[in-house]
């Protein structure tokens, strides 16, 4: 993984073996990339939070059956990905997407040309579907070509490219939909 | 520059800022959680074994075969008295195939629950039909693998293995074909499933009985043609969460593993014991059941009884 940490093969043949201390030390080694990539895809830190823990605890209980040690950090961050999705889905369940749009017109003359801040980057960034967000992470954050990308999710490459083509589609389209004028008070996205 | 690259710009930077260490706490409550929790073993390869050295083998069997005896002597002397205190989990029942016998004191054979790990001697064994009310007794008469709810060796690649089926891919190349709603609970619904899986071969069911109750033997193939990128056909998958294995279907499923081309069939056993459909996997390292398969033994040794 190209942003990644390096992970001492010997630490993952040995916990692969169950060897806890081990684990550990490799918990502490990729912890902070997980995290960080947990955080991008779910945007919130608590549901970031679940997913790491959720992941790290299934990569332990699934790493005998890890075949290549030197596939584990590609291996981890695939769990991890699986773990976001559930993690999703579950805020789905207990949430709904409610935000009220400004009433003033766009804040620039051509919204798709300019640069877009951060809140309506945050906010379009939101609309898109966690798969999505997941294709985007691990290609522009982590650095990971297409190939890899579908290779990690075990999703076909043009699968990965469809999700990225869609992923930018979809952040046009919100932004332009947020610079839309609303005539009325407020509505709900 | 256009449009669309200032935007992938504008969102690759937006997605730069962030955090990029993990809360303490979270990592700490990860592995006071993983303290508490075992490791699976591994589930789609139980014919792809760690190799034994015939020598320490033949010392796990000397040591197993004298465990044996001198269980089998404490459990004659105890017959009719309290159980021994040394074998807790075992009990004593009959042999599943045990023919009418003109043998004035009948045998009592000692059932061992089938350990989740390690290697297990000749004798018999008992385990829990994963996520279903039914035990599974059988004998063996060589050193296996055991990994709870299935049994193994490399050297031939055998393997027998229990299964309590929630589902069946439609495609074995693509675990994320359902059928939606689910296959019905039927041992007819589950070979019809299975009679129409994509890049599946069925063979023509054999009607079976196994200590009494009915069931089909299908061998099942990946068909010819397969996509090389399909390294793993997988038939069919069990409940999730059931005995903790892990959340992402692909890997609570059964297939085939392509790596070692050959013949690559997989007999299975469908049977409906007392209303509960469950699924026996023999493999025979790829090839179709044939006289002197050892798994073909265990089978016919086999009770199953609902709880």
């Amino acid at each position: 993984v190209s942003r990644g940490v390096e992970v001492d093969r010997d630490l993952v043949v040995g916990a692969r073996s169950g060897d806890r201390e081990a684990f550990t030390v490799l918990v502490h080694q990729v912890s902070d990339s997980l995290y960080a990539v947990a955080h991008r895809i779910l945007r919130d830190p608590g549901l970031a939070e679940d997913a790491l823990q959720n992941a790290l605890v299934l990569a332990w209980r699934r790493l005998p059956k890890l075949r290549e040690p030197d596939r584990f950090e590609a291996w981890i961050h695939r769990i991890l990905v699986h773990a976001c999705y559930d993690e999703s889905q579950r805020a789905r369940q207990w949430t709904a997407q409610i935000r009220v749009l400004p009433i003033d017109g766009p804040s620039t003359p051509d919204g798709s040309a300019a640069l877009a801040d951060r809140d309506e980057l945050e906010w379009a960034f939101r609309r898109l579907t966690v798969e999505q967000r997941a294709v985007f992470v691990l290609h522009h954050y982590l650095g990971l070509p297409l190939v890899e990308v579908a290779e990690l999710l075990e999703i076909p490459a043009g699968t990965a490219r469809s999700r990225l083509h869609y992923a930018l589609a979809g952040l046009r389209d919100a932004l332009v939909a947020e610079r839309e004028p609303v005539v009325q008070e407020g509505r709900l996205a | 520059m256009n449009d669309d690259r200032t935007l992938e710009r504008a969102a690759r930077s937006f997605i730069e800022v962030g955090p990029t260490r993990a809360p303490e706490h979270a990592v700490d409550a990860a592995l006071l959680r993983i303290e508490s929790t075992t490791q699976e073993r591994a589930l789609r390869i139980p014919w792809r074994f760690p190799t034994m050295p015939l020598p320490a083998r033949l010392v796990a069997l000397a040591v197993v075969g004298a465990l044996v005896l001198i269980g089998l002597a404490m459990l004659g002397g105890t017959v009719g008295s309290s159980p021994s205190p040394v074998e807790p989990t075992s009990q004593a029942i009959a042999p599943a195939s045990a023919s009418p016998s003109p043998s004035p004191t009948p045998t009592v054979v000692p059932v061992r629950a089938l350990p989740e790990s390690g290697y297990v001697g000749p004798g018999r064994y008992v385990t829990t039909m994963p996520d279903a009310p039914v035990d599974a007794a059988f004998t063996i008469d060589t050193i296996w693998d055991s990994g709870g709810w299935w049994i193994g060796n490399q050297t031939p690649p055998t393997s027998i293995s229990f299964w309590t089926v929630a589902n069946v891919y439609r495609d074995a190349c693509d675990t994320a074909t359902l059928p939606d709603p689910p296959i019905g609970p039927t041992v007819d619904d589950l070979v019809a499933a299975l009679d129409a899986q994509a890049n599946t071969d069925m063979s023509a069911p054999v009607d079976v009985v196994v200590d009494g109750h009915p069931g089909v033997r299908v061998e099942l193939t990946p068909s010819d043609g397969l996509p090389g990128s399909c390294q793993n056909p997988m038939w069919l998958f069990t409940r999730p969460n059931t005995r903790n294995l892990p959340e992402v279907p692909d890997d609570q499923g059964r297939g085939i593993d392509r790596e070692g081309v050959g013949e690559l069939v997989e007999p299975a056993w469908i049977l409906d014991v007392d209303g509960e459909r469950v699924v026996i996997f023999a493999y025979n390292g790829g090839l179709r059941q044939a006289p002197g398969d050892p798994t073909a033994a265990v089978i016919e040794s086999m009770t199953l009884t609902k709880r």
